[in-house]
């Protein structure tokens, strides 16, 4: 029995936004005997900027497969961002807050279930986390290629960009800090590609993956996508944190460089999807 | 400046259904943007190729919702194995434009939303898939933008040239991601493919213009639809371009010429890196589109341009 999505679109403040919806292909074989109610949903919240389309097959690969493994499952695009409706401009984490909290409401609507996995990829991974942390039913939380602290996530967005550009010969005589300090003062920067926008930074620049979730001991999945042998310490850092108060936390190293900030042709990650799939597999 | 939206495009995206299409390689998801009803309706539907559906800063989005507000129907869609669509992301290169994702949202939005008129719309090589739609529908198309298509068989590239590969081969980070990465090492593979059959085609002087496109091309100056080529001088498309100008464009008469506008800009027009300029592209192809329209020239005002 295959996967049959239903793309919608659902209210957030006011706005429509658009969602990928994938009811559960067969029922989980844990849940067959009980209540379908039981097994949760899955809400795949999607980074911010050039960083939502990068990531965007994969993300839909993934709820296609929770989907097909049982599990109700969406992917939303939030406000001012892809087929959804809102300003880039406008954007704050607090607003990609509500609208991963009215994605939760509008996947249990469809399926009925109870329970919700938030699940983020980079930025995403800040958005879901805060998400869960105000969600009073939530079941598991996905951390693919997490994000720990707004701050350093601009600098290096903002520094891989610029290392970008004078690679291609363009003389920019600005450093990280510099273009972030234009945001600050001019409301905006280009930043090759995209704008970064005041309102966005501000709002996210204090935020920390570790702090956020500090009252979470669900079980949750981290997923390092780096080409590189070993966790960062502050990967090793949150699933110790998250050990030491009960969580059972699964750590999987994907040694991929996706190219976050840069068009190319759609990533797709087998060992990814199947680290993905294993750990639903287990949650219900 | 970033695009705002307005009142009127926001009751477009009100207005807006996401749908499900059968393709010959799997569905294909998509998103319809119906006219405003309060205007006069250009009974025009503009079929968008782009990948994804809602683009590099959704220009696709906002040009959607800008002529629908201006009484056009548009259509976006996420081609097999992109975005949510099923299917695998098979090649695309000028001599495979993806017909049959152009003709099979032509034929969707046709049974299912009643239009008989459209508009195709496209950028670099989604441009070739609009252009391949006139080998089936050529009867139904009114018009065609294209921007920035490389037209001729050799691949064109101004990413993967020797000069960036180079600096790319003198980068310890780049070996550590090509060790440790399989998409990185997909990639390169793509690279130096594309550098090297580059090179030793134009050194071998095969930069002849792609078959497809010149077939397709044909099609194009038999129907009565008019066209927008937009391309800019320092694009590495419009080099090859130049070979379609030299060798397509030059024996037409002139009122087909007069139909098949082109229009080269200074810089570049292909460029995702640049947000002003991929503005100023998406205004002018809006524009050129909204002047389809047979009423343009006589309304004095047109919605939120």
């Amino acid at each position: 029995m295959g996967v049959e999505p239903k793309p919608l679109f659902f209210s957030s403040a006011g706005r429509p936004l658009y969602g990928f919806y994938c009811p559960p292909a067969k029922p989980r074989p844990a849940a067959a005997a009980a209540v379908i109610a039981d097994v949760p949903a899955i809400v795949a919240c999607h980074s911010i900027g050039l960083e939502h389309m990068v990531p965007t097959r994969m993300l839909a690969l993934a709820v296609r497969g929770a989907a097909a493994m049982g599990y109700p499952a969406m992917l939303y695009h939030s406000r001012g961002h892809g087929d959804s409706s809102g300003d880039f401009a406008e954007v704050t984490l607090e607003g990609l807050v509500e609208d991963a909290l009215n994605a939760a409401a509008c996947v249990r609507e469809q399926s009925g279930a109870k329970r919700v996995v938030f699940m983020g990829v980079r930025f995403g991974t800040l958005v879901a986390a805060t998400a869960l942390s105000r969600y009073p039913d939530g079941a598991g939380l996905i951390l693919w290629e997490p994000v720990h602290r707004g701050q350093d996530y601009f600098r290096q967005f903002v520094r891989g960009l610029l290392f970008a550009a004078v690679a291609r010969g363009q003389k920019l005589g600005e450093t990280a800090d510099d273009v972030l300090k234009r945001v600050e003062r001019d409301g905006r920067a280009d930043i090759h590609a995209t704008y970064l926008h005041e309102k966005f930074y501000l709002s996210s620049r204090d935020a920390n993956l570790a702090a956020t979730i500090e009252g979470w001991n669900g079980p949750t999945l981290i997923a390092q996508i780096q080409p590189r042998m070993s966790m960062t310490p502050d990967n090793q850092n949150l699933a110790a944190a998250l050990e030491g108060r009960g969580a059972k936390v699964t750590s999987v190293r994907i040694s991929e460089e996706p190219g976050w900030q840069f068009w190319r042709i759609p990533w797709v990650s087998i060992p990814l999807l199947e680290q993905t799939g294993a750990w639903l597999d287990a949650l219900a | 400046m970033p695009w705002r939206e307005t009142p009127q495009e926001l009751a477009r995206a009100r207005a807006e259904r996401a749908f499900m299409m059968a393709g010959p390689r799997g569905q294909l998801i998509g998103i319809y943007t119906p006219p405003a009803p309060e205007v006069v309706p250009a009974d025009l539907c503009v079929v968008m190729l782009s990948r994804p559906r809602f683009e590099h800063r959704r220009m696709t989005v906002q040009a959607a919702r800008r002529l629908a507000t201006n009484g056009f129907a548009c259509l976006r869609f996420d081609q097999n194995g992109w975005g949510e669509s099923e299917g695998e992301d098979l090649p695309i290169n000028p001599e495979k434009p993806r017909q049959y994702e152009s003709l099979t949202a032509i034929k969707y939005a046709r049974e299912n939303f009643g239009h008989t008129r459209f508009v195709m719309w496209g950028a670099c090589l989604d441009g070739l898939s609009a252009l391949s739609a006139f080998d089936g529908e050529a009867a139904a198309i009114e018009g065609l933008i294209i921007m920035s298509s490389p037209v001729t068989r050799l691949p064109s590239s101004d990413v993967y040239t020797w000069h960036n590969m180079t600096r790319w081969a003198l980068d310890p980070e780049r070996w550590r991601q090509v060790l440790f990465s399989v998409s990185t090492r997909k990639l390169a593979r793509r690279a130096i493919k594309i550098a090297l059959r580059g090179t030793l085609g134009r050194a071998l002087g095969d930069d002849k213009l792609a078959v497809s496109f010149q077939q397709n091309f044909d099609l194009l100056v038999k129907s009565r639809a008019c066209a927008l080529f937009l391309y800019g001088t320092e694009d590495e498309e419009y080099k090859t371009f130049q070979v379609a100008e030299e060798h397509l464009f030059t024996r037409l008469d002139a009122a087909t010429r007069q139909r098949l506008k082109i229009e080269i800009w200074p810089g570049r027009v292909h460029s995702v890196l640049d947000v002003e300029r991929q503005q100023e592209v998406v205004e002018r192809a809006v524009s050129w589109v909204l002047a389809l329209r047979p009423s343009y020239a006589l309304e004095g005002a047109i919605a939120g341009s």
